[in-house]
């Protein structure tokens, strides 16, 4: 594992959280080994082509969405629909992609990234399965001062 | 949509009147939208589907009534490559994702769309309490 990139995934996932919903979150030791990780309900994949190739993912639950538009939008914005809660999970990577890539290089654009792409089901496992020495894969699980947990994943390859 | 949304929020927060607020899903609608009503403000991403906020940025200016038209980009694109791209092709103003209200505001406040006192003085915008964003 690349110890500055996961420090720069956690901080750039923090600096997301704390500016645009005042909300704390509380990073845990990336997972390492063969993981089952249930309760996945939204997951949104941003890809990165460039000097780095990649993708970054946020996969959490509806719950988890939910409390982030709520936060957002400081409540204003009623019961959200599935498609807000989707828009908010792929609206938070593709912040926390833009924020990642701001903090690797800021003079160039060292990587170019996609719209988000957003994968839904109900109650689904994220299956983590090691990473290739020449492809880290990095699974950070994030936790909310309420207990909700999500995770941002940093699959990437530099040339 | 989310982002609309906190940006509305903001930016009635900060005094603007929004009852006029229009949404666009992407560059082609903005200016779809712009061809046929009279707006004070655009607030565009870079990154959408479809035209992108820098192209619809360049076709907006070359069309005489709107050359003068404030437009601050809003997006996570924060290279100096892209910010002055925008920057050339007329943006008023640059605001980084995430950003906080006060960032958004102090963008606004240059372009005189603030909310005056009656001794023209524009009243600071309460963001003191979080939940209210």
């Amino acid at each position: 594992m690349n110890k500055r990139n996961y420090e720069l995934l956690v901080e750039s996932t923090r600096d997301v959280f704390e500016t645009m919903s005042f909300m704390e979150v509380i990073q845990n030791d990336p997972i390492t080994v063969s993981a089952e990780i249930p309760g996945i309900d939204i997951t949104a994949v941003i890809c990165i082509a460039g000097e780095i190739s990649g993708m970054l993912g946020v996969h959490c639950s509806k719950q988890f969405a939910a409390e982030c538009f709520d936060m957002m939008t400081g409540g204003e914005g009623g019961a959200p629909s599935y498609q807000q809660l989707c828009d908010t999970v792929g609206e938070l990577a593709n912040m926390i992609a833009g924020t990642l890539k701001r903090r690797m290089s800021s003079k160039l654009d060292l990587f170019d990234l996609s719209l988000p792409s957003i994968s839904v089901s109900s109650g689904q496992r994220l299956f983590y399965t090691g990473a290739k020495d020449d492809f880290p894969r990095l699974l950070v699980p994030f936790v909310l001062a309420n207990g909700e947990k999500f995770y941002v994943e940093l699959l990437y390859h530099r040339r | 949509m989310l982002i609309r949304q906190v940006v509305k929020k903001v930016v009635r927060q900060a005094g603007l009147d929004v009852a006029g607020f229009l949404e666009a899903a992407n560059g082609q609608e903005a200016l779809d939208i712009l061809m046929k009503t009279p707006v004070d403000l655009v607030l565009s991403d870079i990154n959408m589907p479809g035209m992108d906020g820098i192209e619809m940025l360049m076709r907006l200016r070359q069309i005489e009534r709107l050359q003068e038209l404030p437009v601050i980009m809003v997006t996570t694109e924060g290279s100096e490559e892209r910010i002055n791209e925008a920057m050339d092709l007329g943006a008023s103003g640059y605001v980084l994702k995430p950003f906080t209200p006060e960032r958004l505001v102090e963008q606004l406040g240059p372009l005189g769309l603030l909310c005056k006192r009656e001794d023209g003085v524009e009243p600071p915008p309460d963001f003191s309490d979080p939940t209210a964003f």
